[in-house]
């Protein structure tokens, strides 16, 4: 496919690099993660924002604002990184964001608040709580998003495609 | 044979001059800030908690700050308790098995003020409009009289699956188990269609998440709120006849 060659610049031919294929997976991980959490969570607004009240760290007026326009910088952000455009900028943007939630529930659990994180949709009070593994799972999608920060270069990109 | 030219593999060395990545930077972040100004906006439609100028339940407290199971009997002095609830929560349904005729028994008998705050988030897990019309069906009851008997009879008849919502016809039979008869069951009835009480019941839901409850039940004794993670509150849920040791051990 010639145009696949066009996206990936001549040094990485060159080196036969891996890392722009390391790369390709991150933003697809990174990027997917974000546009279905974002869809979740924007598909029922309420809950969403009952979920960012349930942590406890805004006061009431800004949880609701922050639960209900999280959900649009998610699907904007995962869209971006599944086209690979602009993709230092949205792994920068995207990183912090996510560790803004790795704060979050770090926060709850310290606190010994009971919710469920809301994470993809849903969360609120619960029995059950799983904590270790929502963190776990944070921090490898934080891991994914300092790659792509230092990294930017990926394959099948549109910033590759666009600027070489 | 002419040689190649040297420049055409320069030229494909070189970096591609896209479109501005200014520019495209700068439309991400206007699409950006828009979208934060649409939350702003969106974020500040939801229910409001004001119930001015609006009819109020027999025993409801304005603003949406709950319903007074028995009104005027509570003693001075004596503990509020106030219950965040919801209709559909099959934890709210533990509570109500484990401690509720202990809990109306102290409030019938005015040893404590009883308020009950009927939440209807589930509704929007649920997809349905089940709790919201079970709360306007309870604010019907307590016009006749009979808020607890109606709490006692909704929660009797919950369907076991979490979900399952009610029918009209489900929350006009709780209001007959209540003992509701004569004209007052007239006027339950066609409060119920009406869906009289609809302000109140989002009053309660936006007023309730001001006050801090995102989840049911939610137990206050004075105005504190009883810990999710404690003890006491797991033996409220699950052991008959905790409810005076709880009571006295937070007030």
């Amino acid at each position: 496919m010639s145009s696949e060659v066009g996206s990936v610049s001549v040094h990485d031919v060159q080196t036969r690099d891996w890392r722009p294929w390391v790369g390709l997976l991150a933003r697809l991980v990174l990027g997917v993660t974000y546009l279905v959490a974002g869809v979740d969570k924007g598909s029922n607004l309420e809950q969403t924002k009952r979920a960012t009240r349930a942590f406890q760290i805004l006061p009431y007026d800004l949880a609701n604002l922050w639960g209900t326009f999280m959900p649009f910088l998610e699907i904007v952000l995962g869209v971006l990184l599944i086209i690979g455009l602009l993709t230092r900028f949205t792994a920068v943007l995207g990183g912090l964001l996510m560790l803004a939630f790795i704060i979050g529930i770090a926060s709850v659990w310290a606190r010994g608040i009971s919710i469920e994180c809301g994470c993809f949709g849903g969360g609120g009070a619960t029995v059950t709580t799983h904590y270790p593994i929502d963190l776990l799972r944070d921090t490898g999608l934080l891991i994914c998003a300092i790659w792509l920060a230092v990294l930017p270069r990926t394959r099948a990109g549109l910033d590759g495609r666009l600027w070489g | 044979m002419p040689r190649p030219d040297p420049k055409e593999k320069l030229d494909a060395l070189k970096p591609k001059e896209g479109p501005s990545k200014a520019i495209i930077a700068a439309i991400v972040v206007v699409v950006l800030v828009l979208g934060g100004f649409a939350a702003l906006i969106v974020s500040q439609t939801g229910g409001s908690d004001s119930t001015k100028g609006t009819a109020l339940p027999k025993g409801a407290i304005a603003d949406g700050n709950g319903i007074v199971a028995y009104p005027g009997v509570a003693k001075k002095g004596v503990p509020t308790v106030d219950l965040y609830e919801d209709f559909q929560c099959p934890i709210c349904n533990e509570l109500e098995k484990a401690n509720g005729s202990d809990i109306y028994a102290m409030g019938k008998s005015g040893q404590i003020k009883l308020v009950y705050h009927m939440m209807t988030f589930l509704d929007q897990n649920e997809h349905n409009t089940a709790s919201a019309l079970a709360a306007n069906a309870g604010y019907c009851a307590a016009d006749a009289g009979k808020f607890p008997e109606y709490h006692k009879a909704n929660y009797a008849g919950q369907p076991a699956q979490e979900g399952a919502g009610y029918t009209v016809a489900d929350v006009k039979k709780f209001g007959r188990q209540a003992g509701i008869t004569g004209s007052a069951l007239k006027t339950f009835d066609s409060c119920v269609d009406a869906n009289k009480y609809a302000k109140y019941v989002q009053a309660t839901e936006t007023r309730s998440g001001k006050n801090g409850v995102n989840s049911t039940p939610s137990v206050f004794i004075n105005g504190k709120q009883l810990d999710q993670n404690s003890q006491d509150y797991s033996s409220l849920l699950s052991q008959p006849g905790s409810f005076p040791k709880v009571l006295k051990a937070h007030s």
